[in-house]
């Protein structure tokens, strides 16, 4: 048997034994190494090299806020406040939570920190307002993929770093899939508040308005102080994390002294769990990350594709799907440095643009942080839901196809994706 | 053994929590530094990207005692036996990877004397070394979640193991 | 026999020639009697994970920047030293195979127990400063700009020397960093600046020459003496001579690199060299005498 067939039949059969998902990628792996006849070391070298990523302590820190955010009275506050807005309006947590995540991924370019922080509010309140737990998981972690697509995104800067392509187009790129992909969650929100008659809750009135406003002011500032910092270059996106983690435990120990002091050490240590699960399981997939780009598996891949046909849309489509696949087992970014080479190569020999193929790649693989075995996302709103990861999945498949569609527009009229790029950074365009 | 267990979790979500507590601080100075202060630090990444991967594994250590690593069910409840013996035998696979963090962990970390950090000069051993230690741990936490199931499996559950985590985190 | 060198950079580089060069000369060589897998642009991992691997023995080889093997073998961190050599034919003459320079790192790479052996040292290309708060042409330009660096302290106290605010950033965050003032200034390949699209946010590149990249070509002791005494001779010479193209293609790839930037619309300034020289030489000594290495500074001097 080939190595390859090895590693990925007894992950496939592990994870279908209910092994716990880090430790199945973890034993899928060392018996590929066994058979490879190459030390185990390699086990805990790649496991220590994927989470020592400096982005990576963004997760913790978003993770904790949420925490501090819900024990501290915020969320309640904040909620009061968009229920008044909102409330009168069916499906109005549904569009919060995709309006938020909207918002969240103009600042900060990770999803899975998106996921954490606004799936910690919205995914208890969505519940309380009487939307089924598994959908609550699924539109929160479905809209949190916006993080990697809507700019800034640290997906399509480390694609433009290592790809040779233009950042500035990526971004602009972004925007108008970003956009569709948002609405059309909207969309299917207000359709299932309309399907399960979820009544409006309250009625619209200034003065509640007003009142709610007034007391969820002082936490509108953390979105400002992040957002503003950011802007500013007072900070990268990590630093301002822990900016927000400051200005919530300001709130909720000072400010509304909803948590004493004495309970800090435990919510630390608590949330120190919470964030090592996501975590462990980044370290695992970097070992079969590694052996994947080890096997030499990515050469295989290109050739097949590219005997099978030379046509632009069926190459393209064909790219759409192995990223869907791959996604499903590898974080977007080791994706991307592993087959960007194969990729663009492929880009060159059937005269396929550079931007657009990497927004198709980019929107692909960020489904795959909602898919099982291994989608970030999916995980860490299962979590926060208690949903368990196979029911919140079932419920995400239409927003799932909801994306795909999107994608496979842009791959039948680039224009769609290329427009804005075109028109603002023509010289992106020239000569590649 | 459970009382030990008992005291390696307390002993971990103190020191976990604490190098959480650490690298948030970590990295709220080294903004203040260069923004107010005008000083250049350049250990803070280090020092907050050491401390964060310590909790990382000390973390996943206590998650396994409390079975909350993800895990796809794929049977309803209802097949309570077959649930039982998968769940046997998804500690049971846990087991090679536990080896390979501590033996093989070991292995690196006594790689890492000759490595040192790029700021601070300190041997990455000192990182390393989470890794054997949260393995000893989890070794130590699956014998007891093993234990459990092998009596949940042949019908004579042990008393309920959630007295452990109320001692601790209340 | 297979050998599997890894890099962190993609074509086109001057790594990825001097990898292809090693891979022909070896398979022809030896009558594909070995063979040379090469993987470019990362796949294996950053330099430190790779060392780690050809240290554990899944990894056979490995082009890269000297500062990534520092944390090795020390002695590495002094071509970290802004303005250590002249000109070029200095940086020549201390890559050599047969000078003492090279004689004394391949020793320390031995004897401190890395479990590699230094086959050849090699030029990555000549390091610049880029910066968006304006032309630099000397010192004070970068007063209080705020600078991104590396992890590294040497780095710190040899920009600082001349004024700029240091702050270390992961090379991944220049980008975003620069776009929204972050940062203001960083120093990198001209390469690097190029094919990472950073003028798109930093439209000021001042030929501060600061560094000619040392790199070094390494294989893993373990996987050395798997081979026959011939293959270890063909090994070795075509690694030497894959250095020495690895250098010239650094040389070549510059010069064109600042035709197409100057294109771009990239401002291009020539500084006020002996300023920045004047900054930083203090600096070498003190450094020398702080870790020990004042004989190796002499050697690299005399050449
Ligand atoms: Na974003
Ligand atoms: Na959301």
């Amino acid at each position: 048997m080939s190595p390859i067939v090895t590693l990925i039949a007894s992950f496939l059969l592990l994870i279908a034994l209910s092994v716990p998902i880090a430790f199945a990628i973890g034993l899928a792996s060392i018996i590929t190494i066994w058979q490879l006849d190459i030390p185990l070391t390699s086990v805990v070298n790649q496991m220590f090299a994927s989470i020592n990523s400096f982005p990576l302590l963004a997760v913790p820190f978003f993770l904790l806020l949420g925490r501090l955010m819900n024990d501290g009275g915020i969320t309640d506050r904040l909620l009061r406040f968009a229920d008044s807005t909102v409330g009168h309006i069916r499906g109005g947590l549904g569009h919060i939570n995709v309006m938020v995540s909207m918002m969240f991924a103009s600042l900060s370019g990770s999803a899975a920190a998106d996921t954490a922080s606004v799936g910690a509010v919205l995914i208890p309140a969505m519940k309380k307002a009487g939307y089924p737990s598994p959908f609550a998981v699924a539109l929160t972690a479905a809209s949190s993929v916006l993080g990697g697509i809507i700019p800034p995104s640290i997906l399509m800067v480390i694609y433009g770093a290592f790809g040779n392509v233009s950042v500035g187009a990526l971004f602009l790129g972004g925007v108008v899939p970003g956009l569709l992909i948002g609405l059309a969650q909207m969309g299917y929100a207000y359709s299932v508040a309309r399907r399960l008659n979820l009544q409006a809750e309250s009625e619209f009135s200034l003065r509640q308005v007003a009142r709610t406003g007034l007391v969820a002011a002082p936490p509108m500032i953390l979105p400002i102080v992040v957002l503003g910092g950011i802007t500013a270059g007072v900070f990268t996106a990590t630093e301002a994390a822990s900016v927000a983690v400051l200005v919530g435990l300001l709130l909720a120990v000072v400010f509304y002294r909803a948590i004493r002091l004495r309970a800090l050490p435990g919510i630390l240590a608590e949330s120190v769990i919470a964030y090592s699960l996501p975590m462990f399981a980044v370290a695992a997939a970097g070992i079969m990350g590694w052996l994947i780009s080890y096997l030499g598996i990515a050469d295989e891949v290109a050739r097949f594709i590219l005997s099978v046909t030379d046509a632009r849309i069926g190459i393209m489509l064909m790219i759409m799907a192995f990223m869907l696949i791959i996604g499903t087992v590898l974080s977007p970014v080791t994706a991307v440095i592993i087959f960007l080479p194969i990729i663009q190569s492929i880009c060159v020999a059937a005269d396929i643009n550079q931007i657009h193929m990497a927004l198709i790649v980019i929107l692909s693989l960020t489904l795959g942080l909602v898919t099982p075995p291994y989608g970030i996302c999916l995980l860490i709103a299962s979590q926060i839901g208690e949903v368990s990861t196979p029911r919140a999945f079932v419920a995400i498949l239409p927003l799932i196809g909801l994306v795909m569609l999107i994608i496979l527009a842009g791959i039948l009229i680039p224009d769609l994706f290329l427009i804005l790029p075109q028109t603002i950074m023509p010289e992106a365009f020239g000569g590649r | 053994m459970r009382r030990l267990n008992n005291l390696i979790e307390t002993l971990f979500l103190l020191v976990s929590g604490t190098l959480f507590a650490v690298f948030i601080t970590t990295i709220l100075y080294q903004v203040l530094a260069r923004n107010y202060l005008k000083i250049s630090v350049a250990w803070s990444d280090e020092v907050a990207m050491a401390c964060f991967i310590w909790s990382v594994f000390l973390g996943a250590a206590v998650a396994l005692r409390r079975r909350s690593h993800y895990v796809i069910e794929m049977l309803p409840p209802r097949f309570a036996i077959t649930n039982r013996a998968l769940r046997l035998f998804g500690g049971l696979a846990c087991l090679p990877l536990i080896y390979v963090l501590v033996v093989h962990g070991q292995i690196l970390t006594d790689m890492g004397w000759g490595r040192r950090s790029v700021s601070l000069g300190t041997p990455m051993a000192y990182v390393f070394m989470a890794m054997p230690i949260a393995g000893v741990a989890m070794a130590l936490f699956s014998l007891e979640v093993l234990h459990e199931d092998v009596r949940a499996l042949i019908g004579r559950p042990a008393s309920p193991s959630t007295t452990a985590e109320e001692s601790t985190c209340s | 026999q297979k050998l599997r060198l890894a890099t962190v950079v993609s074509a086109p580089h001057p790594w990825v020639d001097a990898a292809e060069a090693f891979k022909a000369e070896v398979e022809e060589a030896t009558d594909q009697r070995i063979t040379v897998d090469i993987f470019p642009g990362g796949q294996l991992g950053n330099d430190q994970t790779v060392v780690d691997e050809i240290r554990i023995g899944t990894t056979d080889m490995i082009i890269g920047g000297v500062q990534n093997i520092a944390p090795y073998v020390q002695d590495f961190e002094i071509f970290s030293l802004n303005y250590l050599f002249d000109d070029m034919d200095a940086f020549r003459a201390a890559t050599a195979p047969d000078s003492a320079v090279f004689a004394h790192f391949a020793e320390e790479m031995e004897s401190t127990g890395t479990g590699l052996k230094l086959l050849a040292l090699t030029g990555g290309g000549t390091r610049n400063l880029s910066t968006n708060t304006g032309p630099v042409t000397e010192p004070s330009d970068l007063d209080d700009v705020k600078m991104r660096i590396t992890g590294s302290q040497l780095d710190a106290k040899m920009w600082q020397a001349v004024g700029a605010l240091t702050t270390s950033l992961p090379w991944t965050e220049i980008y975003t960093g620069m776009q929204t003032g972050v940062i203001g200034a960083f120093e990198s390949t001209i390469s690097g600046f190029y094919s990472s699209r950073l003028y798109e946010v930093a439209p000021y590149h001042a030929k501060t020459e600061h560094q000619v990249m040392m790199s070094h070509f390494s294989i893993g002791e373990r996987s050395f003496s798997r081979l026959s005494e011939e293959d270890q001779a063909i090994v070795l010479a075509a690694a030497r001579r894959a250095g020495e193209l690895g250098t010239e293609k650094g040389v070549e790839y510059d010069a064109a690199l600042i035709d197409t930037l100057k294109e771009q619309g990239v401002t291009v300034t020539e500084v006020d060299k002996q300023a920045f020289i004047d900054a930083s030489v203090p600096l070498h000594d003190e450094y020398a005498a702080e870790r020990g290495v004042s004989d190796l500074l002499t050697l690299i001097r005399e050449l």
